[in-house]
């Protein structure tokens, strides 16, 4: 192992952990999201329905496209 | 006999049971795939048609044993159904569940010299007793109405508004 490639694998290592703990963050804000869209829903109160909706997507296309990224990352040389 | 056991089934449990970060984010995408069609159905949900629920009408009190600024407990439509009805201080009748909807404590009519509502004394929450909706404290939405019918001198109870659809 080359020092060069031994910097490379730490390089990738911390993006991993980076990306990995900005994706947990995003679960997080959908969980928020659906539990505040229940509470008020079950108020009454549908005017946040469909942002939530869209928000909601939007944070799973941003997954999905980070898991991705970081295959590709992982493979890459 | 254990090494034998080992031998025939070489099952290594620390490699089995490990879970990669790779595999940790892939189940994170999952879990992100699965509340977010939560939410979109929730969504579809919210925007359904709100009505009532009708249930089995329950006499409830005569109209007359109710003087403004009083109240009478009952139960509706189960037995376990808490309710409160309420005869407001300008003498309009309401009625709506005893739970709370923060921790479900049963709630109760307060009247102080010309304002009034329903408290709930578990964690100091209070809600409007003109449209139940929540005046302060932690319940995180309006109180569910019970829906009246006023036939010869009696109340009735006869449904259940349902998600925030108030009108009696």
């Amino acid at each position: 192992m080359t020092p060069k490639y031994s910097l490379r694998n730490q390089q990738k290592s911390v993006v991993f952990a980076g990306v990995l703990l900005f994706s947990l963050l995003l679960l997080l804000v959908q969980l928020w999201l659906f539990v505040i869209l229940l509470e008020r829903s079950l108020g009454g109160q549908d005017s946040p329905a469909w942002p939530a909706g869209t928000c909601a997507i939007v944070l799973l296309l941003v997954q999905c496209w980070m898991l991705a990224g970081v295959q590709r990352l992982m493979r890459a040389p | 006999m254990n090494q034998q056991l080992k031998n025939d089934f070489p099952i290594d449990w620390e490699s089995d049971h490990h879970v990669t970060r790779r595999e940790f984010f892939k189940f994170l995408t999952l879990a992100s795939a699965g509340v977010a069609v939560g939410t979109v159905g929730m969504a579809a949900f919210a925007q359904l048609p709100r009505q009532s629920r009708q249930f089995e009408p329950l006499l409830v009190a005569d109209l007359s044993s109710l003087e403004p600024g009083s109240f009478k407990a009952f139960a509706y439509p189960r037995p376990t159904d808490l309710c409160i009805l309420v005869r407001k201080l300008d003498g309009e009748l309401v009625a709506y569940s005893r739970r709370c909807t923060h921790l479900s404590c049963p709630v109760q009519y307060e009247v102080h010299e010309t304002s009034e509502r329903l408290y709930c004394p578990c964690h100091n929450g209070a809600f409007s007793v003109h449209d139940g909706s929540v005046l302060q404290g932690p319940p995180p939405r309006p109180i569910p109405r019970i829906e009246l019918d006023v036939r010869d001198n009696q109340v009735w109870a006869v449904g259940v508004a349902m998600r925030g659809h108030h009108d009696a």
